[in-house]
C-alpha cells in the first residue's frame, strides 16, 4: 500500500519509479520460481495438449473460447495497429491509461492493481502440496 | 470522436457484454477464473503471462503514459 502511494507521487521519469517497478518484477519472478517449484498443476507438455482438446468441448465452451479469442486478440491487434499508425486518429490503449496515470491517485491505484495482479500471476493456482519433478 | 476511439468503444462494449454473459451463464461458459487457471497451470504459460505483466508495468509506469 505504501509503495503504491509512493509510486503515485513519482513521475514516469523518476529513477525511484523505475527501481520500484524493476524490483517488483524481479520479486514476482523469484516468487514464482521459488513458490512454484514442484507445485504446478500440470507439465508444459500436458498444457500444450489442451490446445487440441477444444474440439471435443461442448458448444457453449467452444463459443466462449471464440469470444475470449476475439476480445483479447482484437484488443492486442487494434493496439498494435494504433501503435504502428502513430496518429491522433488512432489512439493507443496507453493514451487512455495515460489519462488515469497523470493523476497521483490514479497512478497509485493502478500500481496497486498491477502489484496485486503480479502476485496472483506469480503464486496463483499452485497445488497445495509438492509433487514429483515437472 | 476519432475512428480509433470508436473501435475502442466497440471493444469496451463487447467486453461489457461478455462480462454480462459470464455473470449469468456461470458453469456453462469459460469464466475469467477458468481462463486464469488454465494460463497459470504450467510453467511455460505462467512465465509468458508474468513477462507480459512485467512489460505492461514498465510501459505504463516508466514510459509514455
Amino acid at each position: 500500500m505504501g509503495v503504491s502511494i509512493w509510486q503515485g507521487l513519482l513521475s514516469r521519469d523518476a529513477l525511484a519509479a523505475h527501481l520500484i517497478v524493476g524490483l517488483a518484477v524481479l520479486s514476482a519472478f523469484a516468487a514464482a520460481i521459488i513458490g512454484g517449484h514442484r507445485r504446478q498443476q500440470q507439465s508444459t507438455r500436458a498444457w500444450r495438449s489442451t490446445w487440441s482438446s477444444w474440439r471435443t468441448r461442448s458448444a457453449p465452451i467452444k463459443a466462449s473460447i471464440l469470444a475470449w479469442a476475439v476480445l483479447l486478440g482484437g484488443t492486442v491487434a487494434w493496439d498494435l495497429v494504433s501503435f504502428v499508425k502513430q496518429s491522433h486518429t488512432f489512439p493507443t490503449l496507453s493514451y487512455f491509461i495515460g489519462h488515469i496515470t497523470k493523476h497521483e491517485a490514479g497512478r497509485g491505484a493502478l500500481f496497486a492493481l498491477w502489484l496485486a495482479l503480479g502476485a496472483y500471476f506469480a503464486l496463483g493456482t499452485r497445488t497445495k502440496t509438492e509433487h514429483g519433478p515437472r | 470522436m476519432v475512428v480509433g476511439a470508436i473501435i475502442w468503444l466497440a471493444l469496451a462494449i463487447g467486453t461489457l457484454a461478455w462480462a454480462t454473459v459470464l455473470t449469468f451463464a456461470r458453469g456453462t461458459v469459460l469464466s475469467v477464473r477458468a481462463v486464469a487457471q488454465w494460463l497459470l497451470s504450467a510453467w511455460f504459460p505462467r512465465i509468458l503471462v508474468l513477462s507480459a505483466w512485467a512489460v505492461a508495468g514498465w510501459h505504463v509506469f516508466c514510459q509514455r503514459p
